[in-house]
């Protein structure tokens, strides 16, 4: 482990290795602004040039593209409420309320910050990690991989404060919605109606945008002519950067607690950080005494999954490498890209090319600092554009919407999709329906039911007997009813 | 100060009933899946009926939830982005009707003359008559809009556009 240690700082520590590092952060922050396109995108056009690389400078450069995504993908999300990934979709709820109140800046300094030291948490609890592992999370068979999801649907799906039931409906309607197409298990078409475009399911990019992106842009030009993202004066006399750095220091326990929770989600196969800023969102709220501001402007609400989001990246790569398992659609193009530097993932990168694995853990933390660097020094700059009218925005934004829902998959049905969600989202941000536990629902689908089929026909019913699926099962039964007494509570008050 | 929420037939149990309507019609047509394809969407989906359906009866009677003067009934105690309380909501709809046209409109035009040529005239359309701004203002934007699309989309990631109806019937 030291001699890979050793080879693998010499291979990074050099001129070329650092320039394609930066060249990555670089330019995965131009595209990785724009929304639905990020890294995966950027690594789709540059794959056929990365195959022609040295292994190691390939994997420094889609290293720096992949880590600045998770980070750039927060700023439309704070601007406009715009999800820049699905990755970044909790950071909108409490992003966008500070942005509006004029508390950008804070907001962008607390989640680059919040990001750079999750994604450091992250790859040293990796690297802390790898020799332990593959046993590690063989102690997840499919009955605990089905009882977190579960978990992570009903813990946002309860979040909800005075809407509890609403929460979980939405989540169950997320989940059925993401049954649409190929059942993964039968391979029967389900809900297809005979549309080619519904047998692979809807993309969960569409829907993200449509549910939040669309009633969002349309409620910012609410105004009127004239009218700015940020309505309102700063609260803060010093409304810089540096007082959401001050943020994350104050709330240091909770980004350790996010972090680690982000590293761990990431090293579960399937789960991703799609789930991890949620988990890392509501474990936030349930650990706070004072809930009420989360959903208007929280700053914990920024920190939390942030740090969550980059740290559960270290988990997703060792998992992508280690067992060949990609946690994200980014991931199986790295995939794909190892395959073709001649680098089968699996156990060998733990053993024959540990110094390459290292490499990569190096590279994250490398990369997270230039990122967060690279993005901090703009943040006025970016800041700035909440001072320009929204009616200019408007027009730019929606196209930019319908060209990212368009390019999931360049089929029509993409915009029917994004046209029908954002009639969903406008209505149930009107009527008081979370949107939240619809897209954790969706996004977990898949891998809930492959684990509940796998479990009900390998185990029958004994796999209820299992000691971590009790314990999950508790605090699932912790969770509800912690929620029905908080609403019992609520009504007694009133 | 505080009153009861309780707006029977009001639009949130419209919405309530219709994600009724989705869930009923997702378990009734499961039933016809082999058992190993339905049994993930019934244990979700059963569930989730008993739950919609006592949603739409809390909608019907009103919520019964305590609300603060000024706060909107539909809305209490949702963590997610607040909806503005600083215009009516008749107010609200009509912009939001008007923002979904707009949409719409769009929409329409990437169907008809495709998406590189509907792009620069709806950003300009939209800044020349919603945003009332300038000409030379409405043409910098929407070239400048068109520019980085064609540069990004059309010339480096080379996305497949749809095909456009109007230059189908012209025969290209």
């Amino acid at each position: 482990m030291l001699d890979a240690a050793l080879i693998a700082t010499g291979e990074i520590f050099t001129l070329s290795r650092m320039a394609w590092l930066l060249g990555g952060v670089l330019l995965g922050s131009v595209i990785g602004f724009i929304p639905g396109i990020g890294g995966r995108v950027t690594l789709a056009i540059l794959l056929p040039f990365i195959v022609k690389m040295d292994p190691a400078s390939a994997l420094v450069l889609i290293v720096g593209i992949h880590a600045i995504g998770n980070t750039a993908d927060t700023i439309p999300a704070i601007l406009f409420g715009i999800p820049g990934s699905t990755s970044a979709t909790a950071t909108v709820l409490d992003g966008y309320p500070m942005a509006k109140r004029g508390e950008a800046q804070r907001a962008f300094g607390a989640s680059f910050v919040a990001s750079g030291i999750g994604g450091l948490i992250g790859a040293f609890t990796v690297l802390a990690t790898i020799p332990v592992i593959r046993p590690l999370v063989l102690t997840f068979g499919n009955p605990e991989f089905f009882m977190t999801a579960i978990l992570a649907i009903v813990m946002i799906g309860l979040l909800t404060g005075g809407a509890p039931v609403k929460g979980l409906i939405a989540g169950a309607l997320g989940l059925l919605i993401g049954m649409v197409g190929d059942a993964p298990q039968t391979g029967v078409q389900r809900w297809t109606f005979g549309e080619l475009y519904l047998s692979d399911g809807i993309s969960l990019i569409p829907i993200a945008l449509g549910i939040f992106a669309i009633p969002e842009l349309i409620d910012m030009t609410l105004g009127g002519k004239g009218t700015k993202i940020a309505t309102e004066v700063p609260r803060i006399n010093i409304s810089t950067k540096w007082v959401g750095v001050k943020d994350v220091f104050a709330h240091w326990w909770l980004l350790v607690r996010s972090s680690f929770l982000g590293s761990w989600i990431g090293i579960l196969p399937g789960v991703g950080s799609a789930s991890a800023i949620w988990l890392a969102y509501a474990h936030a709220v349930q650990t706070s005494k004072d809930k009420d501001n989360f959903g208007k402007g929280d700053v914990r609400g920024v920190i939390a999954p942030e740090a969550a989001n980059n740290a559960s990246d270290a988990g997703d790569w060792c998992l992508t490498l280690a067992f060949g398992i990609p946690g994200s659609a980014t991931m199986s193009l790295v995939l794909a890209a190892m395959l073709l530097l001649g680098l089968p993932p699996g156990p060998q990168m733990l053993t024959d090319h540990l110094h390459l694995t290292l490499v990569i853990v190096w590279s994250l933390v490398l990369a997270n600092l230039m990122a967060t660097g690279f993005c901090f020094v703009f943040t006025k700059q970016l800041a700035g554009i909440t001072k320009l009218p929204v009616h200019y925005l408007f027009p730019v934004l929606i196209v930019l919407i319908f060209l990212a829902a368009f390019q999931s998959t360049a089929d029509w049905g993409d915009l029917v999709a994004l046209l029908g969600f954002s009639v969903l989202g406008v209505s149930m941000k009107r009527f008081g329906w979370p949107r939240p536990p619809l897209i954790v629902g969706m996004v977990l689908q898949r891998l809930a039911e492959t684990y509940f089929f796998l479990t009900t026909k390998l185990y029958g019913t004994s796999w209820l007997l299992r000691p971590v699926v009790i314990v999950l099962f508790i605090l699932i039964v912790w969770t509800i009813v912690h929620a029905v007494l908080r609403q019992s509570r609520g009504k007694a008050r009133a | 100060m505080s009153k009861k929420a309780g707006n029977k037939l009001d639009p949130s149990f419209w919405l309530s009933l219709f994600v009724l309507g989705v869930i009923a019609v997702w378990v009734a047509t499961a039933a016809r899946f082999d058992w190993d394809t339905r049994l993930f969407p019934w244990a979700i989906g059963i569930p989730a009926l008993a739950l919609a359906l006592r949603q739409l009866v809390v909608d019907w009677k009103g919520s019964g939830v305590a609300i603060q003067e000024g706060q909107n009934p539909n809305y209490p105690g949702i963590l997610d982005i607040p909806v503005d309380r600083s215009v009516t909501p008749e107010v609200m709809t009509r912009h939001t009707l008007r923002s979904a046209g707009w949409i719409l409109g769009f929409a329409c035009g990437i169907w008809f003359l495709g998406f590189l040529i509907s792009i620069p005239i709806f950003v300009f359309c939209y800044l020349i008559y919603e945003a009332q701004a300038g000409k030379v203002g409405g043409l910098v934007v929407a070239g400048f809009t068109f520019l980085f699309v064609w540069a990004l989309f059309d010339q480096t990631m080379h996305l497949a556009w749809p095909e456009a109806t109007l230059l189908i019937m012209l025969g290209f």
